[in-house]
């Protein structure tokens, strides 16, 4: 795989490249990732590597049952086993935590719910549910003492396939429910009836796509430890620390200001590091009761318990000759597994509410059901439901220029969204702004297309099956969801110290997508000093303001955000000292390179400056603020909860998009796809550091490759999970990729301080989607089509063996 | 986490690693121990005695007369920096198709693959492809087992459990190879493999075997007698009738979770064709 990145395909090809970042700038300077070095050294710690005094470990008993019954669980043995702590089962540990608080709860949303213990109690509702835990001396302690633990279970009858579990018979996973189905969200506008009525054609598909996650390097992990002071220190692979730190409050029922939680270094959050599972307040309950230090490490198999994304689209199309769509019609079947308290039943949610993509068109009805399983229950999954929206919409788009033998990229452009018409209401989102022709003509342009089908024609000559993808995604970005802990504003705090050095505190916290770089940036350009002086503190909940952390690629929009309004404030305390230093307007001061100019030439260091403010400041007439620091909060303007006239609200503020083509060859023996060539071009508004948005730009495409192609988590007929390691859960590999070509394009966001729109995400569901479309386009002159994703070897092969022979 | 209380041996001969073994209640031999560790830390397997080959004086590849020696110890790399003509192409072929990259090449025993059985892995067509014998030493002594008749079943083979295979017995008399396996990605287990060995007989013209790995819990043996003993074409009707003779010989296919036995027997007509095709390339270079 060879990574490229095109500046001719940039939106201003003037741009010098090394300009610095900042609100005005599109495209920022190239900073080195502030922690670069320190990762790629191995010296980057992360939290199998916090050494606490006397640190115990936990190993969790999980249930091999789907759906069963707990008649009784006896501890004895395992506790009588070497080096064993203490044990612990359900039922104990009813009394020290309630229910695990949800990362956002569906009934927030009116919807029903249902809550979670650390340990099962009553009832286990997956393979893979916690059941008991055991502490001891050493992990291979604990794991020994497992299988010590007798559990006493009456086998219920379960259900895993999502249309089983419509069935009016089928086993219920909540008996206070009276069916499977949490939420049915529904998205219209339009009349989407009259519309299918009136079309030249319709047609329809079902889609499927996969169980998968998001297989992060690092798993989690959590440590626990209970001061004497009564505080607990909470060191977890976290990406929301403030969130979690307020639900373990209320799990744990100690006071807020007693808990302390420390994100380690994440390693990879992709939503699986979102909160709610049930290991975190359990190692809380484990080291209260063992009075020393816990730690619990997720496995790479118990990482591959979580799953995400299995959705089915009963997806209809209306349009008209010259490839107008006219409407959309989608029923979604969303197999979110047994609910659980973590963040991934919205992504059914967002699988609707991303309808009707980038394109204008104006009656749909699109209904998305979340439907209960006895499978284990999902968290977030980079694209969160969007790369399901992507590929349901894309392929029906390509389809339909298939039906009307038109060529793909026409039918695109032919409903895509003019730039004029944005802000752009749809039922559930105002988009920002965009130029998505502007995108499509450079990923053209990058991809080759034109040469691309002409090398198709002649390939097809051969025999032999080479298919070019093209697809188009939409992502909305930095959602706001009021009424629960996930929110689409946040807080910094920017202090200099007297060195003239730099601090910002912020609630958003880092993956490892390198945002820490990205907002030291933004503070450095305002102060006009060197971003190698500015420090960003991140995931300490007792250093950091409250904040939400790092969902929805929001980090630069409302991080750097926040500390460029705080990065403003303390700018201004500044002039103000520097002006009556220098006796010169402060609004005329000029701050760059380190120096604080005045309009006739005289110049103060930066740090000189700051260091009179805490040395001279009352003493010095008129330099009367003694304090350089300031806290602001900040969230975009386009985030909108009360009803507009229609009745419609926007919980997404931003909404980069991106194109994408590819080109595939499929073997016609074994139905295994080759990728040859891979295209894509981003547009998430204004870029702060271009190397950080193509690195996250080119792991998203990868990602969605892999997920197109090869990851799944398929459970067998006994209700079990079958892969459990990365032989079985199949990563895209160097060698799987192509080389991989990006661009980009520049549509500022009006409605964020920094034009900013959000990179991290973006990627995943137009890989996915291109990949579809490309293997499909492949299979065309066979007569059939491969819509059960991943378009694996033998799904692909399945799809050839359809054909008609000729 | 490996749960047990493991003990680790490292004996300086056979006779003792057998009698280790013996005495284990549940004992294993570690040849790289690339499956066998992460096996017990998922606790898929529970050992208590661990008994590894590297003190064996089994590391070496030797010639002895007409055939190839190769130790348990030895590893891929070994194989891919032996001398040239020592080990037939199709080993180093194989060898330098593992996927596990230079951790898995350098670490991982050729013995360890064929012991593990497993349907989905490079070795065991190989094996009886070239017609290798498995020199086996247990308790009571030594016997010889041809590599057809080792592999029993997914994941079993004919060995006891005070039984140490020592070396792999490969006649030497391979003119030409080909070698294909098919992966679902870079990252997979091979799902088909298929080995064809053109042996030099000795009225002059060619014996050709072929055997078909991961459609069958076992590596299969396919027929090739008519193609005969001249230098054959791989035109139409010489591939009809492999792709017939590889269904006609496939038994009980094998499943998991990468790809179901129907699609193995599918392709493995066309990784056969391959695998023709590369020795069809290698005896006309
Ligand atoms: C990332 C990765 C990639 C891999 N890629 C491939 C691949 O491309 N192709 C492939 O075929 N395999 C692959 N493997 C599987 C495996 O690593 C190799 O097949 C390897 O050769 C196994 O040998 P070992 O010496 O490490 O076996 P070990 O782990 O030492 O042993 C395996 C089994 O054989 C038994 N055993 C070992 N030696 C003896 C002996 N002398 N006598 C009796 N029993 C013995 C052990 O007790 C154990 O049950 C891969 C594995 C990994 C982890």
């Amino acid at each position: 795989m060879t990574l490229t990145h095109s500046p001719a395909a940039t939106a201003n090809p003037d741009l010098d490249p090394g300009q610095s970042a900042g609100s005005n700038v599109e495209h920022g300077e190239r900073v080195r990732r502030k922690d670069g070095d320190l990762i790629l050294t191995g010296r980057g710690r992360y939290l199998d590597d916090i050494e606490l005094p006397r640190l115990t470990h936990a190993a969790v008993l999980r249930s091999p049952h789907p759906h069963a019954r707990i008649i009784s669980v006896n501890l004895d043995a395992a506790l009588r086993m070497p080096g064993v702590v203490t044990a612990l089962s359900g039922g104990q540990a009813m009394p020290l935590a309630g229910p695990v608080p949800h990362y956002y709860d569906p009934a927030v949303a009116g919807e029903r719910t249902a809550e979670f213990r650390c340990l099962a109690v009553e009832k286990v509702l997956y393979v893979g549910q916690p059941v008991a835990a055991v502490v001891a001396e050493t992990l291979h302690e604990a794991e020994a003492a497992l299988k010590f633990i007798e559990v006493d279970y009456e086998v219920l009858p379960f259900v895993t396939d999502e249309l089983a579990a419509l069935e009016p018979g089928a086993p219920r996973i909540f008996e206070d429910w009276d069916d499977n189905v949490l939420i049915r969200s529904a998205f219209a506008e339009g009349d989407t009836d009259a519309a299918f009525a009136g079309a030249a054609h319709t047609l329809r598909e079902e889609i499927r796509i996969q169980r998968y996650n998001t297989a992060p390097m690092e798993t989690r992990g959590y440590i626990a430890t209970w001061g004497l002071d009564g505080v607990l220190t909470f060191h977890g692979s976290s990406q929301n620390p403030h969130p979690l730190r307020s639900n373990l409050a209320t799990s744990l029922g100690v006071p807020e200001t007693k808990i302390r939680v420390v994100a380690a270094r994440l390693g990879g959050g992709f939503g699986h590091k979102f909160h709610g599972y049930p290991e975190e307040p359990l190692v809380c309950v484990l080291s209260k009761i063992v009075g020393r230090p816990v730690q619990w490490l997720e496995t790479r198999s118990d990482s591959m318990l979580v799953g995400a994304r299995e959705m089915v689209h009963h997806i209809e199309v209306a349009f008209e000759d010259d490839g107008e769509i006219v409407a959309w019609r989608n029923l979604i079947h969303a197999n979110i597994g047994a609910l659980g308290s973590m963040a991934g039943w919205g992504m059914s949610f967002v699988a609707g509410m991303a309808f009707p993509g980038p394109y204008r068109v104006k009656n749909y009805d699109v209904t998305s059901l979340a439907i209960v399983t006895n499978k284990a229950p999902w968290n977030g999954a980079r694209g969160y439901g969007k790369e399901s929206a992507a590929l349901a919409i894309e392929r029906t788009v390509d389809r339909v220029a298939q039906e009307l033998g038109l060529d793909p990229v026409q039918v695109r452009r032919r409903n895509f969204i003019p730039s004029d018409e944005f802000p752009y209401w749809t039922a559930a989102k105002r988009l920002d702004s965009g130029n998505y022709d502007g995108v499509m003509d450079k990923v053209v342009e990058l991809a080759g297309y034109d040469a691309l089908r002409l090398e198709q024609v002649s390939v097809r000559g051969e025999g032999r099956l080479f298919g070019v993808g093209v697809a188009f995604e939409l992502t909305p970005e930095g959602g706001d969801f009021p009424g629960d802990l996930v929110r689409g504003f946040d807080t910094s705090t920017v202090r200099v110290d007297p060195s003239g050095d730099v601090r910002v505190l912020t609630g958003v916290t880092s993956p490892g997508t390198g945002n820490e770089t990205g907002i030291a940036q933004v503070v450095a350009r305002e102060l006009g000093v060197s971003v190698d002086t500015v420090t960003v503190y991140q995931g300490d909940t007792d250093v950091s303001p409250y904040g939400y952390g790092n969902a929805s690629s929001r980090s630069m929009n409302v991080g750097g955000g926040s500390a460029l309004l705080a990065a403003r404030d303390v700018k201004e305390r500044l002039a103000l000292a520097a002006g009556v230093l220098m006796e010169d307007d402060p609004a005329a001061l000029t701050f760059a390179d380190g120096w604080i100019t005045t309009t006739n030439g005289h110049r103060m260091r930066f740090s000189e400056v700051a260091r009179a403010v805490f040395t001279q400041s009352i003493a010095i007439p008129a330099m009367n603020q003694p304090q350089l620091e300031s806290t602001r909060t900040y969230g975009p303007d386009n985030l909108l909860h009360v009803p507009d006239e229609h009745g419609r609200v926007s919980p997404y503020p931003t909404y980069p998009n991106s194109g994408h083509i590819a080109s595939v060859e499929v073997d016609r023996d074994t139905g295994v796809v080759r990728l040859l060539s891979y295209a894509a071009v981003d547009d998430c508004g204004t870029v702060i550091n271009p190397t950080m948005v193509e690195g996250q730009f080119f792991g998203a495409i990868v990602m969605g490759i892999g997920g197109a192609l090869w990851e799944e988590l398929p459970y067998d007929n006994s209700g079990r999970p079958v892969a459990g390691t990365f032989k079985h859960y199949l990563m895209p590999r160097t060698p799987d990729l192509p080389e991989i070509r990006i661009g980009s394009q520049v549509t500022p966001s009006p409605f964020t301080i920094l034009g900013t729109k959000g990179a991290g995400e973006g990627g995943v569901a137009g890989a996915v989607a291109c990949i579809a479309n490309a293997v499909n386009d492949a299979l065309r002159p066979l007569g059939v089509t491969a819509h059960q994703m991943p378009l694996s070897g033998p799904r692909v092969l399945e799809a050839i063996n359809t054909a008609v022979p000729l | 986490m490996i749960r047990t209380n493991l003990r680790y041996h490292a004996p300086f001969s056979v006779e003792d690693a057998c009698r280790i073994l013996a005495a284990s209640e549940s004992g294993a031999v570690i040849g790289g121990g690339t499956v066998l560790l992460p096996r017990m830390t998922r606790d898929e397997r529970s050992v208590l005695d661990a008994v590894h080959v590297r003190n064996l004086g089994l590391s070496e590849i030797e010639q002895a007369g007409d055939t190839v020696l190769i130790g348990a110890g030895v590893t891929y790399t070994e194989v891919l920096e032996a001398r040239e003509g020592l080990v037939p192409s199709l080993l180093t072929t194989m060898a330098r198709g593992i996927t596990g990259g230079a951790q898995i090449r350098n670490q991982g025993t050729l013995v360890g693959s064929a012991a593990y059985a497993n349907p989905g892995s490079d070795v065991p067509a190989v094996l009886v492809a070239l017609d290798t014998t498995l020199l086996i030493q247990g308790t009571r002594g030594t016997r010889e087992v041809r590599a057809a008749q080792f592999f029993r079943g997914p994941f079993v083979v004919d060995l006891g459990p005070d039984e140490i295979v020592t070396q792999l017995s490969i006649p030497h008399a391979e003119g030409a190879s080909g070698y294909a396996k098919l992966k679902l990605s870079e990252s997979s287990w091979p799902i088909v493999t298929a080995a064809a060995v053109a042996a030099p007989s000795t009225d002059g013209g060619w014996r050709y075997r072929l055997a078909i790995g991961g459609a069958c819990g076992v590596p299969i043996p396919v027929d090739l007698g008519f193609l005969g003993r001249d230098r054959f074409e791989l035109d139409a009707e010489t591939a009809g009738q492999v792709r017939q003779n590889v269904q006609d010989t496939l038994g009980e296919l094998w499943s998991d979770e990468l790809a179901p036995g129907s699609y193995r027997q599918q392709v493995a007509g066309p990784i056969a064709l391959k695998a023709l095709a590369h020795l069809d390339q290698e005896m006309s270079s």
